[in-house]
């Protein structure tokens, strides 16, 4: 189960380094338990690129050095944009096996440091270099020939990608943590900037830092724990090609669609079980292929279904309340354990202005590259 | 970040410049780029093919923010392609004047171009891009 969290503030956080910010999202996680960080068995770092980003390659270690924790084993988890999530994962895996006991899975990024045209050839190498990144695509450019396939065969439109925006940056105006608290209309989601034909700037989340971080421990022994009772129901992974050209189809991803299979048989639950999403809405087609792949909406609707605030804080499953990564900004290793961080507040009652009413599911879904990695978990309300 | 294109080019030579990946002796289906094993029949043998460059567009992009070594092509079109051996592959789109006549469906002619620069000192790196046969 999760029994604490720990989140610092997205955005351009200036000076600071990945290591200050997982310290402070580790001390806030451990401040809600009654648990001291001598008593952490094991640390789990998802994090994309403190090589590229900080000069800093074999990150893990100083974890522990930076808490006062030398000798605690510490692994970073690299997965591009799911490294947060596998890191959760792992975390709960090596829980679950019964080999340690209270484990603490931690996501981080610093990504402001350099200049972006360096950030966005950072996290194109994600992509498959040989064949893609050298040919030129971006992730953009990815994602936008997805968002024309579901175009031409769906009819999902600008209007429909912008509605996903929308909703995000609404839903980030009470999150205080967030990197946007501004709101955003249709009309300049739509009218900004062009980034890749047929996206947008806003159809992009930004560059961001910051970290979140969960402490993990045995739900069976639940009672020694003081702090939050949030159950892990199910995880689960998925890996699709490296590549997206090599599969047959742009208009959504087979990893989403196998992951949240898992995850939902694992749990014996169904969709309509689940009260709300946190999703990877690193672009707005990728929320509305998200909410569609992993069985919510009938294939081909998520765009309508957004525009008619099916998906937002007061419709009848709420996506992305915390803003997504569109609003809430997208630390890349941070992301996956912020996703996690979102549904444990949910679930224990502590999302504050945000909080959801009567929620006892709650369910992600974390992406890497162009999907090859999907992670997806079940979390439930506890006792 | 640096990357010894030197290295890589010569390396990729034979797909990046000459599209030659292999083909299963057993089942033919293609691979490009190249495969050590066939992943429908699970064998090893496959023999070396030399594809067309004859294609379809499946779906295509015009990107305004390209990547660094790409700034002398922007904005530039992309595009994934389905070459007549069944095989998708990404690249470039090359030669476009009416981009209302990137029509998915339409023909598609492999041609070699100068893919990116590293730098105004470093080594261009070649490939091929997909020209429509409209």
């Amino acid at each position: 189960m999760i029994a604490g969290y720990g989140h610092t503030k997205f955005g351009d956080l200036g000076r600071v380094t990945s290591r200050e910010l997982v310290v402070a999202a580790t001390i806030e996680a451990l401040e809600m338990t009654n648990l001291n960080r001598n008593q952490i068995d094991s640390i789990y770092l998802g994090m994309l690129s403190p090589d590229i980003f900080e000069h800093q390659m074999h990150a893990a270690p100083g974890i522990p050095d930076y808490l006062g924790l030398n000798h605690t084993p510490s692994t970073r988890i690299e997965a591009a944009c799911a490294s947060g999530g596998l890191s959760v994962l792992h975390g709960i895996m090596a829980v679950a096996s019964g080999f340690h006991d209270v484990v603490l899975s931690v996501g981080a990024e610093k990504m402001t440091n350099l200049p972006t045209s360096h950030t966005t050839e950072a996290l194109a190498m994600c992509a498959d270099d040989i064949y893609e990144v050298a040919s030129g695509i971006t992730f953009p450019g990815a994602f936008a020939m997805m968002a024309r396939a579901h175009e031409h065969k769906y009819g999902t439109n600008a209007e429909m990608r912008a509605s996903v925006a929308v909703k995000n940056h609404k839903h980030a105006l009470d999150n205080e943590l967030a990197q946007f608290r501004k709101e955003l209309t249709i009309e300049k989601a739509m009218n900004s900037l062009m980034i890749a034909d047929p996206l947008t700037l806003y159809d992009c989340s930004p560059i961001t830092d910051g970290a979140a971080a969960v402490i993990i421990v045995p739900w069976e022994d639940r009672a020694d724990y003081e702090g939050i009772r949030v159950k892990v129901k199910s995880f689960s992974q998925a890996s699709d090609t490296m590549s997206l050209h090599d599969r047959n189809d742009l208009t959504g991803f087979m990893t989403t669609k196998v992951a949240a299979r898992k995850a939902f048989d694992r749990a014996s639950l169904q969709p309509k079980d689940i009260d709300f999403l946190e999703v990877h809405d690193c672009f707005t087609i990728a929320e509305i292929m998200a909410i569609e792949d992993m069985g919510f909406f009938e294939k081909g609707k998520g765009g309508q279904v957004t525009l008619d605030g099916e998906t937002a804080r007061d419709g009848h499953l709420p996506v992305n309340a915390s803003g997504g990564l569109k609003a809430k900004g997208h630390p890349i290793g941070a992301t996956g354990v912020s996703q996690i961080v979102e549904v444990a507040k949910q679930l224990s009652g502590n999302a504050e202005s945000r909080q959801l009413n009567d929620v006892q599911y709650g369910m992600t879904q974390n992406l890497g590259g162009s999907g090859s990695t999907i992670v997806c978990h079940i979390l439930e309300r506890g006792d | 970040m640096s990357r010894n294109l030197v290295a890589e080019n010569w390396r990729l030579e034979r797909s990046r410049y000459l599209l030659v990946g292999n083909k299963c002796t057993e089942c033919e289906k293609y691979y490009f780029p190249n495969v050590q094993i066939c992943t429908d029949c699970n064998i090893s043998k496959l023999d070396e093919y030399v594809f067309s460059g004859k294609g379809k567009l499946i779906e295509w992009t015009k990107i305004y923010e390209v990547a660094k070594g790409f700034e002398l092509f922007a904005p530039l079109y992309y595009g994934i392609i389905e070459l007549e051996e069944g095989v998708r592959v990404a690249a470039q789109i090359t030669e476009v004047t009416d981009d209302t006549k990137l029509i998915p469906g339409i023909k598609t002619q492999m041609v070699f171009r100068k893919l990116f620069e590293d730098g105004s000192q470093g080594v261009l790196t070649y490939g091929f891009k997909a020209e429509p046969q409209i």
